[in-house]
């Protein structure tokens, strides 16, 4: 029970009496790399800030390592990695002084700062880059940056909104695989995405979310049983989706 | 402390790595203030040295200046004026007549004066010299109490002086432009994100932008004053310790008032906009482009400016080497400090800096 790191219940954001977020319940668990996939306005984002304690939810509680977030704010933000789908680094400083900065709102200093710089920008291959100002890099480079400047402070689980958005396969490769090697190192991981074959690519659990509800829940195998005929038949995530929705997921997306 | 201090340093960064912008401001502003000094120079220069300027006067048997008529004209005449004793004289008719300018009653412990309502620098001229012998006449018999009034008309700063002063204090109210630096880089990189989901709180993100565009602007100003004193004019600051201590407390007050603004308003553009009108009202009122001494607004007008203690007390203490302003002066910055801050960062904390 005590390795439950996010429960979600009856989770609600309404905005002018629209619900963006319907009602969301679901618990993930210690070590897990969640995924939660959607289509454009499907509400991801909507959730994981209000995880975040970025946004108040209308209704519903929301518990991060057994702490409600309405109570305990405090104890929770050091725990979590926020990596935002908007690039939040300034252009006008350096790729360590954004670490530096950003790290440094936790309250570290000292030695442990320089180390968490230096570990943050190796984890996301920038180290050679450190000195370099981030509005010159390419727009990879910047989606690492992005990341870095949220793991100097440690947290025990990192939160990804379309880390992948708008950038080259290699450099998303990369990302995918850093994703892997820090859940190995022992954080949990929620990732919101609309690409089918990442989150079929690393998550172990993976909640399909469309017009702010979960349609279905649970491992790519036990999504796609909920579809297909017999175990032996081949069929992707995405026609998962469609048959539960009724629609395409690549009719939002690409667009 | 930690947090601020890696803060501050790094928006000083970001604030000096617009280096056109800082090189601009202490540019801009040297031309600026120069220019405007000599306009303003030739302006008082002409106002000052007009035609021949005639005083007529009544002196009374009884009035306590009676002992120092010779010594009264003496003065006047030293200022370039013409003096004529009358008695029983009609002053309006020789207003009027233009026989005089400006005519003066002694009578018992006072003295009025009246002259054309055009003249009033010349009548300050006039409330010049008298204060003068007022104050002489003070310190050898320690009785004569001076009306407020009259103490205004005592500071004669020459222009220079007078305007270096004001503009000095006019562009330290404008420095807190520098956080736009700031703020439009932090709207745009959707900083406020970062901010709101750590745990550093309002006071840390306040304190940090407040502590590192304040020092930008001390270091400007003074780069700006520095560049005047040495290259256009010869300033002379009375109580340098005092006048130096009341430039930096105006700046910290103007930077933490400015900032509220960038706050408030999402919009950093909108916000500087609404603040430069209320800086101009402030200076407009404060004696910064009309001197506040011939200004023919409202005292209660003119003190609603901080600029107008701040121009004061600095043009009082260059002049006289003491201002009765000082202590109003150094409470209106305190409190504008104090205030500022307080709702900054309350509302930062509200908000979370972006
Ligand atoms: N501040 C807001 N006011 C009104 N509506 C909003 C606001 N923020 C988000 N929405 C709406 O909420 C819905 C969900 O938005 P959200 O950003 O959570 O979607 P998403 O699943 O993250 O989509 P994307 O894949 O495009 O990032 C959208 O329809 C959006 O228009
Ligand atoms: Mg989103």
């Amino acid at each position: 029970m005590n390795d439950t790191v996010v429960r979600l219940d009856g989770l609600i954001k309404k905005y002018d009496n629209r619900a963006v977020v319907d009602g969301l319940s679901l618990e993930i668990r210690e070590g897990e790399i969640f995924g939660l996939l959607g289509p454009n306005g499907a509400g991801k984002s909507t959730t994981m800030n209000m995880i975040c304690s970025l946004l108040k939810p209308t209704a519903g509680q929301i518990e991060l390592f057994g702490y409600n977030t309405k109570t305990d704010n405090k104890k929770i933000k050091p725990l979590i990695g926020y990596i935002p789908q908007e690039l939040a680094i300034y252009g006008n400083l350096k790729a360590w002084e954004n670490v530096e900065l950003f790290t440094s709102l936790y309250g570290i200093k000292g030695q442990a700062l320089k180390d968490a710089i230096d570990e943050s920008l190796e984890f996301v291959k920038l180290s050679d880059k450190r000195n370099a100002f981030a509005k010159t890099f390419s727009g990879g480079m910047k989606r690492r940056l992005n990341i870095a400047c949220a793991l100097g402070h440690k947290p025990k689980l990192l939160i990804f909104d379309e880390p992948t958005v708008g950038i080259d396969p290699q450099s998303r490769n990369f990302i995918l695989e850093s994703i892997k090697a820090a859940n190995k190192k022992g954080a949990t991981v929620i990732y919101t995405s609309h690409y089918m074959e990442e989150v079929e690519a690393i998550c172990t659990r993976i909640a399909i979310m469309d017009n702010g509800k979960i349609i279905a829940i649970g491992t790519k195998n036990e999504l796609k049983d909920m579809v297909r005929k017999n175990r032996d038949e081949d069929i992707s995530l995405e026609e998962v989706f469609l048959t539960l929705t009724g629609k395409k997921l690549r009719d939002y997306t690409e667009g | 402390m930690s947090r601020i201090f890696i803060l501050t340093k790094n928006y000083l960064k970001l604030i000096f790595r617009a280096k056109s912008v800082l090189i601009i401001t202490v540019i801009g502003a040297l031309v600026v203030m120069a220019a405007l000094t000599n306009v303003f120079h030739t302006l008082l220069d002409q106002a000052e040295t007009g035609e021949e300027f005639t005083i007529g006067y009544e002196m009374d048997d009884d009035s306590r200046y009676s002992a120092v008529e010779e010594f009264l004209k003496e003065g006047f005449e030293e200022e370039g004026m013409t003096v004529i004793e009358y008695s029983d004289a009609d002053p309006d008719a020789l207003i009027k007549e233009e026989k005089i300018d400006v005519f003066i009653d002694f009578e018992g412990d006072s003295y009025s004066i009246k002259g054309r309502s055009n003249d009033e620098i010349d009548a300050r001229i006039v409330q010049y010299v008298l204060y003068n012998v007022d104050h002489m006449m003070n310190g050898d018999m320690g009785k004569v109490e001076i009306a407020s009034d009259k103490i205004e008309a005592r500071e004669q700063a020459d222009a220079d002086t007078y305007y270096t002063i004001v503009q000095t204090v006019y562009f330290s109210s404008l420095c807190s432009i520098f956080l736009c630096l700031v703020y439009i880089a932090e709207r745009k990189q959707n900083i406020g994100i970062r901010f709101r989901s750590s745990t550093a709180g309002g006071a840390h993100i306040y304190l940090s932008k407040l502590l590192a565009c304040t020092l930008t602007a001390w270091l400007t100003m003074a780069l700006v004053t520095g560049g005047l004193a040495l290259f256009l004019f010869d300033i002379k600051l009375g109580c340098p310790l005092t006048s130096i201590g009341i430039l930096l407390l105006t700046i910290l007050a103007f930077v933490s008032f400015g900032m509220l603004f960038l706050i408030i308003f999402d919009n950093p553009a909108a916000a500087i906009g609404f603040l430069f009108m209320v800086l101009w009202f402030s200076g407009y009122a404060g004696g910064t482009f009309e001197t506040y001494m011939l200004s023919s607004m409202s005292q209660s007008v003119k003190e609603l400016s901080p600029l107008y203690y701040v121009n004061r007390t600095l043009v009082e203490l260059s002049v006289n080497g003491q201002s009765d302003y000082l202590g109003r002066c150094l409470m209106v910055l305190t409190v504008m400090s104090a205030v500022s801050i307080v709702l900054g960062m309350f509302i930062t904390s509200k908000k979370k800096g972006v």
